[in-house]
């Protein structure tokens, strides 16, 4: 195999192929053609093993993310099939996940670090996986799914369906609690060609929409980090329970501090679920909260739970309902996500709550 | 978005369907012990644990109903109970018929849905009653289209019962107040062990840590009162096989701090430092010592 430094373009890899060859052992390749710039593949190889011979129509891409791969694939395996060949695509890295859909569409695929399937039915096998990424800049995709630059993500669960870009970027701005907080521009167009990648919307007619809502929330959950870098501050407001939504949210418009309730203290909103009578607020300013409503941290029967969160995506999409700022579904769902069984059980609802809703939307 | 109801409304639906006739809930599992600690909560009593080192009171969509024995050996008194379910919307859990119940949230979604398990004490509380009992369900007989799961890890299940008013509003949105009686935490505490024991190896429960979290709720939220009567009642089951069993899972589980039981207490999302691990173990090996 080449020994590439660095992610080869489409004509540094085929002049490899064509002056070297290339090996996926036991295979070993060797150029038979490349094809103009403009076509559906870049090349015709032809791949040797004991005394088997198998022509395939070859599609480099230099890129390694999911979309990519889909598309070189579809691509490769209609001109192959009309042509009488054998599909192969090669991208820099191969992870088992993408392998696996390959090898689901009958398509074979080789990395540029030792990973791959080559499989043609009834003549050669051959199923490589484990090698590291040596390229990881051509397969990573900045992480959009996590903290703040998930919001644009997430957006997409509250509303699935934009004309533009700067339409997303204003709605983003909406379902914030300062404008202030809002992503750029170039970090939602960033953000959507990684969910294009993904496959997760599409972008066609002028439009933006979400494809795959479950996928989206799947991929949401495993990013999700909760809030933990310190310990939560239990307390006594000395209000009447009546007024302590009030109370809370006079103090932290007074001091200009962004404060909602957790995804978990807003989980009756939207399932069916108990919770106790201690509220569980993300607050900016914890310390100078509990000063202002003469918190005492020493009471034995605290009924507010204040978590330092600074980041906005704690606020994004938060609901002003019943005296209060309530977390989204979707902050709901992520939390409880990352909770025990019984809160895993009762995502499962609200799951379901986001993915109607999105249906409805979308109808 | 929908505003579901709460599990609370949907037990005065039933509490309400239930007015004047002989049929008396009693609510264990996670709800039972969510209204336990607001009970102990309310009334500011003493208690094993201080309230600061208690866990957040959770519980999901399902209410575990057990009913006393004698109701399924009378079935006639349990009609209004069936009744009620059925006319509530309740349908019956593919592979549980009869004693596993769900009402489907709006348009027919898993969101905002409830559930009903129905439970009773122990298959030897049927011994005679000519029933037919096995494992998984005691059928009253005649018939009138209810079941009732049986744990025998219950023996104590009608002993020292706590009422406890339920108050709050039906779902058509009027006030209404009714009565149900908690397991005594002896009881609870029963319960708790053989679920932790059960679900222990079990890596799609999380290996049982929500049943050790839930345990140390039962014992801190423990009256004193309650205490005394839990001392009364191990020592007048302590030849029990299943309390002697309790025993030997609190010794093996929850005696010393880097026991598996206590670890997965420790391993719960909702583990505070807080936590009175110390009390806690002594507790549980005081009121179920190892023989």
């Amino acid at each position: 195999m080449p020994n590439f430094e660095k992610s080869p373009t489409e004509d540094e890899f085929l002049r490899t192929l064509k002056n070297d060859g290339w090996e996926f052992p036991p295979l070993k390749m060797r150029l038979r053609s490349t094809l103009p710039p403009q076509g559906e593949v870049d090349a015709i190889v032809e791949c040797e093993w004991a005394g088997q011979r198998v022509v395939f129509a070859l599609e480099f891409k230099a890129s390694s993310t999911p979309r990519t791969i889909r598309d070189a694939a579809e691509r490769t395996k209609a001109y192959a099939q009309r042509e009488n060949l054998q599909p192969l695509i090669v991208v820099p890295f191969l992870n088992p996940e993408r392998l696996a859909e390959l090898e689901r569409e009958g398509v074979s695929g080789i990395d540029l670090c030792g990973n791959g399937a080559v499989v043609v039915p009834g003549r050669l096998a051959v199923y490589r996986t484990g090698a590291r990424n040596k390229f990881p800049n051509s397969a990573a995709i900045k992480n959009i799914y996590q903290r703040n630059s998930s919001t644009v993500a997430r957006v997409f669960l509250a509303r699935p369906r934009f004309g533009s870009v700067r339409e997303v970027q204003a709605e983003l701005q909406r379902r914030s609690l300062s404008a202030k907080n809002s992503v750029s521009l170039a970090t939602v167009s960033k953000a959507l060609k990684t969910m294009q990648e993904d496959l997760i919307i599409r972008r066609a007619e002028g439009a933006i929409s979400l494809l795959q809502p479950d996928k989206l929330l799947d991929k949401l959950a495993r990013n999700y980090s909760p809030q933990k870098e310190n310990s939560p501050v239990r307390a006594k407001v000395p209000v009447a329970d009546g007024e302590l939504f009030a109370t809370l949210l006079r103090a932290a418009a007074d001091l200009d501090v962004p404060l909602a309730a957790t995804g978990t203290a807003s989980v009756t909103r939207y399932a069916v679920m108990q919770r106790g009578p201690v509220l569980s607020v993300y607050c900016a300013e914890p310390r100078s909260l509990l000063e202002r409503v003469a918190g005492d941290t020493g009471d034995r029967f605290p009924n507010v739970e204040i978590i330092e969160a600074r980041e906005p995506v704690f606020y994004f999409d938060t609901r002003l309902e019943d005296g209060f700022r309530w977390a989204s579904p979707v902050q709901v769902y992520l939390e409880l996500t990352s909770g025990d069984k019984r809160d895993r059980e009762t995502a499962e609802q609200v799951r379901e709550l986001i993915l109607n809703n999105v249906r409805t939307l979308l109808a | 978005m929908i505003s579901p109801q709460s599990l609370r409304n949907a037990l005065l639906d039933l509490l309400q369907r239930l007015e004047g006739t002989e049929v008396k809930l009693i609510i264990g599992g996670g709800f039972g012990i969510f209204l336990k600690t607001g009970h102990v909560r309310a009334g500011q009593v003493r208690t094993l644990i201080a309230p600061e080192a208690w866990p957040e009171a959770r519980s999901t969509n399902d209410i575990d109903l057990f009913l006393r024995p004698e109701l399924l050996v009378a079935s006639e008194k349990l009609k209004p109970l069936a009744s009620a379910i059925y006319a509530l919307g309740y349908v019956v859990a593919a592979g549980a018929e009869k004693y596993q119940f769900v009402k489907p949230g709006p348009g027919g979604t898993r969101a905002g849905s409830f559930k009903i398990d129905v439970l009773t004490g122990p298959r030897a509380a049927f011994a005679g009653s000519g029933l037919q009992v096995d494992a998984r369900r005691v059928r009253p007989k005649p018939s009138i289209n209810l079941h009732a799961h049986p744990v025998d890890e219950a023996p104590t299940l009608e002993r020292n019962l706590l009422p406890y008013a339920v108050t709050g509003r039906l779902s058509s949105g009027e006030a209404w107040q009714g009565e149900v009686h908690l397991p005594h935490p002896f009881t609870f505490a029963m319960m708790k062990l053989f679920a932790f024991r059960d679900r222990l190896n079990d890596p799609e429960k999380d290996h049982g840590s929500y049943h050790a979290l839930d345990l140390y709720s039962i014992i801190a939220t423990t009256t004193e009162a309650e205490w005394r009567e839990a001392l009364r009642l191990r020592d007048e089951c302590q030849m029990h096989p299943l309390v002697i069993e309790a025993g030997q899972i609190v010794a093996k589980h929850f005696a010393e701090p880097e026991r598996m039981g206590m670890i997965r207490l420790r391993e719960s999302p909702y583990f505070r430092d807080q936590f009175r691990l110390t009390d806690f173990a002594s507790a549980l090996v005081e009121l179920f010592p190892s023989r």
